[in-house]
């Protein structure tokens, strides 16, 4: 990478860890430090929720499932507006009327302790591994890509976002989250407009997507109903509204971001910003995976992305078939080039007979190309004994540093270190909340000055940034990066959704019923995911009837002491 | 440091025209994503 590259990106580290130091004033008390004093305008709390949503995870990972699979995994956001509309009609007024530092506050205002502390716990455990992998995923990618020590890129994103994050707590998560969004999309819209000029001379837009279009890379709606496929629009709109309304309604890491707005009207506000924008935004971010696609039928690409990888089969026995697949490659890329054209040209000339036989002949050549690749994967995966090899994640970030100009580089780049930074930042600030409010200030040291929690605060934001570094160092990358992270949510989220559900929805039910409905709905997910090769999208769905089945069922079997005052969607409990 | 859930409810605003927006709009993005692989054929 050339200096100007470095330097925009040790420029954007700069401005964002001073931006976020910025915020340590307000930091002071702590209703500042965690709620930012219920203060920030919905615009700000809305894209704060964004950026903790979209991690490099998100980025990088679904540009390469653009460029391998097309733009079907939209699908997966179609559940996210309605989800949307139900939070803002029910957790975001209780939540704010109970004026809770956290979603599990809420559970023993409801409930009782044990059943806000299992919420907690599982919200800890879930999260801080994620945290761990929202930080690792983009370290490795970087450190093969940029050839960087992968210590170094892991220090690179957790230590100044665990800095700003300490010290400047929500505000400054917030805050630099509405600049990062910034970076994130600038960066977006540039590689698109440079995708779209870097086309050859001969190819226009409506050609290069076509083209995308014939080999089914543009297919964004499936309406088969496969229980065992991840992206469908049955799995989108029923399955994911169930995720999301776990993600955004009982994730502290979100329900921290709209707690900070000023009002519930506000808050509410924010959250149907997403609805608004996630959709549209995931589809460009997805169509510049598939205009990397079209690139690369133009330009050819590396046979594998992965370099390391790469160079350890070089230096094996085994490196004459690997020069052998790589000629075999260049062959089938000339030939598939040559059939990308012929099958513009014939749909330009509009005979049907032709374009139906030469998009067969690019098929058929496209084919040939990824059977070759899939052959070489295989090579790397025997070669390195690392069986769930997958380079799809370092399409994009290979793109960027090998075919974009200077100073383009930096600022995409910049784009991946922020959606990195940004997630985690959430992530550190909603643990430390969780453990001092659900934890210490709960079983440990019920009453102490304000500036002792606010200590104490700082302390586990430090702590928990500290533990994300050292657990994203040993982190593995393990296959498709998007899946792996929704895979552990998902394992925990049904569970909390389903204790939500009987919080607010229900009025009869108990503690007990919560409590033991709970482990069930864990326990059942658990099996689910263990035995069944049902997608990972249906464990929320499972999980959460589960523990309102159960935790009725045993709510009905004990006796009903409703708390005075306390109320569910339908009025008072009483 | 913090109220009680049983902070007396203040009504919000009525939103309803805002969710049915945020319906429509999705139903409409739907559709046009499907429209957007159809016509550049998606097979």
């Amino acid at each position: 990478m050339h200096l100007l590259d470095w330097l925009v990106i040790g420029t954007y580290l700069v401005w964002i860890v001073y931006d976020g130091l910025k915020r340590t004033k307000s930091a002071n008390e702590i209703d500042g430090y965690l709620l930012a004093k219920r203060s920030l305008p919905w615009w700000a709390a809305g894209l704060s929720v964004m950026a903790t949503q979209l991690s490099a995870v998100t980025l990088v990972g679904t540009t390469g499932q653009g460029y391998a699979d097309g733009m079907r995994f939209v699908q997966f956001y179609f559940g996210l507006p309605i989800a949307m509309v139900i939070l803002s009609l029910t957790v975001v007024p209780f939540f704010y009327r109970a004026r809770v530092y956290t979603a599990y506050e809420y559970l023993e205002q409801r409930f009782d302790s044990k059943t806000r502390m299992l919420a907690a716990i599982l919200f800890l455990v879930s999260r801080s591994l994620s945290c761990g992998v929202i930080i690792s995923a983009p370290a490795l990618i970087l450190s093969i890509v940029l050839g960087m020590n992968l210590t170094l890129t892991v220090l690179a994103i957790g230590v100044p976002t665990s800095v700003y994050t300490m010290f400047g707590g929500v505000q400054a998560v917030a805050w630099t989250d509405v600049k990062q969004m910034g970076v994130i999309v600038t960066g977006v819209l540039a590689a698109v407009v440079l995708l779209v000029l870097g086309l050859p001379r001969e190819i226009s837009l409506s050609d290069a997507l076509h083209i995308a279009g014939a080999a089914g890379r543009l297919k964004t709606v499936d309406f088969s109903f496969d229980l065992t496929t991840n992206y469908t629009f049955w799995s989108g709109i029923i399955a994911g509204v169930f995720l999301m309304l776990a993600y955004f309604g009982c994730d502290q890491s979100q329900v921290q971001r709209y707690l900070t707005a000023k009002s519930e009207d506000e808050g509410r506000s924010s959250l149907l910003l997403s609805a608004f924008v996630k959709i549209p935004l995931q589809a460009l971010i997805l169509l510049t995976g598939v205009l990397v696609f079209v690139f690369y039928l133009f330009t050819q690409p590396p046979m594998l992305f992965n370099e390391v990888h790469r160079a350890k089969v070089a230096a094996s026995p085994r490196a004459g078939e690997l020069t052998a697949l790589e000629h075999e490659f260049s062959t089938a890329f000339a030939a598939r080039r040559e059939a990308a054209l012929a099958t513009t040209e014939a749909r330009r000339g509009g005979d049907a007979a032709r374009t139906a036989q030469t998009r067969d002949a690019f098929l058929a050549a496209d084919r040939t190309l990824k059977d070759t690749r899939a052959r070489a994967v295989h090579l790397v995966k025997e070669v390195s004994g690392d069986r769930s090899y997958n380079d799809v994640n370092y399409v994009f970030p290979t793109f960027v540093t090998t075919q974009l100009p200077i100073g383009l580089v930096g600022l995409i780049i910049a784009a991946i270190f922020a959606t990195a930074m940004s997630a985690s930042a959430g992530e550190m600030n909603a643990l430390a909340t969780s453990t001092v409010i659900d934890v210490y200030r709960r079983h440990i040291r019920k009453q102490a000055p304000d500036a002792h929690y606010l200590l104490v605060s700082k302390l586990a934001t430090g702590f928990w940034g500290l533990t994300a570094c050292g657990f994203a160092l040993y982190a593995a990358n393990a296959g498709s990066l998007i899946e792996v992270v929704n895979k552990v949510g998902s394992l925990f989220y049904g569970t909390l959704l389903g204790s939500f559900v009987l919080a607010i929805g229900t009025r009869r039910a108990t503690g007990r019923g919560a409590f033991w409905g709970m482990l069930a709905g864990f326990a059942s997910v658990l099996v689910v995911a263990s035995t069944t090769s049902i997608s990972y999208l249906w464990y929320n769905l499972v999980g959460a009837v589960v523990v309102v089945v159960v935790g009725m069922a045993i709510s009905y079997t004990g006796p009903f002491e409703p708390r005075p005052g306390v109320r569910w969607i339908g009025g008072a409990v009483e | 440091m913090t109220a009680a859930a049983t902070d007396t409810p203040q009504p919000g605003r009525r939103r309803t025209g805002t969710y049915l927006l945020v319906l429509l709009v999705e139903a409409l993005t739907i559709t046009a994503l499907w429209a957007f692989g159809h016509y550049f054929g998606a097979p």
